[in-house]
């Protein structure tokens, strides 16, 4: 079966904003988040506020095609430097950074999975958080989609990110919330490709449910009535 | 779920003959000195023996440690993914691959040459080497494959997590078989950044053993089929927690360890007394095998046989819970007794609950359902469940 869920709240970060400040984080936590782990600990707050949901109660999935390349890249100047790696870099240049660290600020011991799948990563986070939800369907899940900027030329052409880190977050709920849209996948049917635009606008203004398709590879909307 | 067909490999060899006749042969000597690169000193690890072939033309844009690894592996189970893939159409056939640093040797060579002229070296490719995606990329080109894709990226716990969401993908019906496990390689990154933790040993490491001083690092690759249709070897149940603890250091109580062995256990429906063997973690960390040995002793107040494999293959990170599970396949699919053993020259740590280690590669188990852990940074626990068909 595949699992219906419904938007419970959402919540989006723009590079233009800057990087968030995170007040409510103890500033000997804070110090240890990249710029991706204070997105997503952003994106994570305002979803649980506006849903009024504990913050402990999803279990959560991270999509981010580059993840921590920016720690990784201390890590590899040390060790071009022949200097010894941080502690702190080696244990935050891990893809699932972010996870770690909002499990432990929430205290939450839930399954926590993150993704990365190239130009098709944001498919591949809205795969995991139904496959996510298909394994716990009590579940709230909250789905991360991150990703912090890196120099071009090292990456190559194809995976040109600029202006910051940023991110969109969804926590969706496996309860039907009356007032609320409802996501949910399938193979089959045709429809627009699912950018993160075209989602956001979707979120802005959802008239109708939503089913995100995915043909091999690629993820495209396609709008059905509630 | 059905696991049909296996391919590995490990310090113990290629493939599931030599991995076998390696568990059976009584030696020890499976992990080889690799040198520092910040001090002067050596450790051991679990070096993939002999030449690592070059990737066939079609795919040398993936070419890398990691990739060639993985290549390794998935020819060994070639012919039935694409019996699959012809029988069900490529698009019907998901990749679900868990690594926790893909092609990082490549980024290791192509990073000082870029910082210091400014151009990276020809045929470094971060998009097909190194990116996180390219090690489920890589493996749904190399199959001929077209369904979902991703990599399942969550440190030392990536090739066990894989199976969940493989199965998942199995049960709402948007595969009908998924290509899943884990790939990592021995890497600059990680030697010297599990050195700046403190937590290599000296030699060759001794998991459970009092004065454990550490891990020694591994590498492999594993690669399964899974599908609904029944198979000789099963997968029966995924268990998965968060410790909510520290970044660097598991939950000193095995909290988190033990919520993930009940879960495994819970979405199998089996009971401990069902379970025939467990494969630990058991890295040798000081701290790794005293909270584990604690949470062992609650699931199974009345033991359990259990083995860390990790002092044969090296602790092969984000592939280890791959790998492991195919050290478990072999010896569930075998005809004869085959059990991926213990091997540990130290005396039991006094200070931990005992456990029932099996210390003999023949020993007669019970082959029900074999258990397999594997616990990473930020406190990410798997176990999984595997069992042989009756």
């Amino acid at each position: 079966m595949i699992p219906v869920l419904s938007i419970a709240a959402w919540s989006a970060w723009n590079s233009d904003q800057g990087t968030p400040e995170l007040s409510w984080i103890p500033s000997l936590q804070r110090r240890r988040l990249s710029p991706l782990d204070r997105v997503a600990c952003q994106l994570a707050r305002e979803c649980f506020e506006r849903a009024a949901m504990p913050p402990d109660a999803p279990a959560m999935v991270l999509a981010s095609r580059l993840g921590e390349l920016c720690v990784l890249a201390r890590i590899l100047e040390s060790i071009r430097l022949r200097e010894p790696v941080s502690p702190a870099n080696f244990g935050g240049s891990v893809h699932h950074a972010a996870l770690g660290h909002l499990s432990i600020l929430n205290k939450n011991r839930m399954p926590a999975r993150a993704v990365s799948a190239g130009p098709s990563t944001f498919a591949a986070g809205f795969w995991e958080t139904f496959c996510m939800a298909e394994a716990h369907p009590d579940a709230p899940v909250l789905l991360l989609v991150v990703e912090d900027t890196f120099p071009t030329p090292f990456l190559g052409d194809a995976c040109n990110f600029s202006g910051g880190a940023n991110g969109l977050g969804i926590l969706l709920s496996p309860e039907a919330l009356s007032g609320r849209p409802a996501l949910t996948i399938s193979v089959e049917g045709n429809g627009a490709p699912a950018s993160p635009e075209a989602l956001l606008a979707w979120l802005r203004a959802p008239d109708n449910d939503l089913t995100l398709v995915l043909p091999s590879g690629a993820l495209r909307c396609l709008a059905t009535r509630p | 779920m059905g696991m049909p067909a296996m391919g590995a490999v490990c310090a113990l060899g290629c493939g599931r003959e030599e991995i076998s006749r390696a568990l059976l042969s009584g030696r020890e000597d499976f992990l080889s000195p690799m040198a520092l690169l910040c001090r002067e000193a050596e450790v051991l690890c679990g070096i993939v023996p002999g030449e690592i072939p070059e990737l066939p033309a079609e795919l040398r844009r993936f070419s890398c440690r990691a990739h060639r690894l993985a290549w390794m592996a998935l020819q060994q189970i070639l012919p039935e993914v694409r019996e699959r893939a012809e029988r069900l159409g490529p698009g019907r056939i998901g990749v679900v691959v868990g690594s926790s640093t893909a092609g990082i040797d490549s980024t290791e060579a192509a990073y000082p040459v870029w910082k210091e002229t400014g151009s990276v070296p020809a045929g470094f490719s971060w998009e097909h080497q190194h990116e996180m995606g390219s090690a489920a990329g890589f493996v749904r080109d190399a199959c001929g494959v077209s369904g979902p894709c991703w990599s399942l990226t969550t440190a030392c716990s990536s090739g066990a997590k894989v199976f969940a969401s493989a199965r998942s993908l199995l049960r709402m019906g948007l595969c009908d078989v998924v290509v899943t496990g884990g790939v990592d390689t021995l890497c600059r990154t990680t030697m010297e950044g599990f050195d700046s933790l403190q937590s290599l040993s000296h030699g060759r490491c001794t998991p459970f053993a009092a004065g454990r001083d550490g891990l020694n690092l591994g590498e492999g690759a594993a690669f399964f089929l899974l599908e609904r249709e029944d198979a000789e070897v099963r997968l029966l149940g995924v268990g998965e927690s968060s410790d909510a603890h520290h970044m660097n250091a598991p939950d000193p109580q095995g909290r988190g360890a033990e919520a993930s062995m009940r879960a495994a256990l819970a979405d199998a429906g089996l009971l401990p007394a069902d379970v025939g063997y467990l494969n630990l973690h058991g890295t040798s960390t000081p701290l790794n095998d005293a909270m584990e040995a604690q949470a062992v002793a609650r699931v199974f107040p009345d033991g359990v046989p259990c083995a860390s494999t990790k002092p044969l293959t090296g602790h092969c990170l984000g592939a280890a819970g791959a790998v492991e599970a195919a050290l478990c396949w072999i010896g569930l699919a075998a005809s004869e007794p085959l059990v991926p053993r213990h091997l540990s020259s130290g005396v039991p740590d006094s200070a931990l609950p005992a456990l029932r280690m099996v210390n003999d590669a023949r020993a007669t188990l019970s082959r029900r359902a074999w258990l397999s852990s594997s616990f990473a940074f930020g406190g990410s626990n798997c176990t999984l469940a595997l069992g042989r068909r009756p």
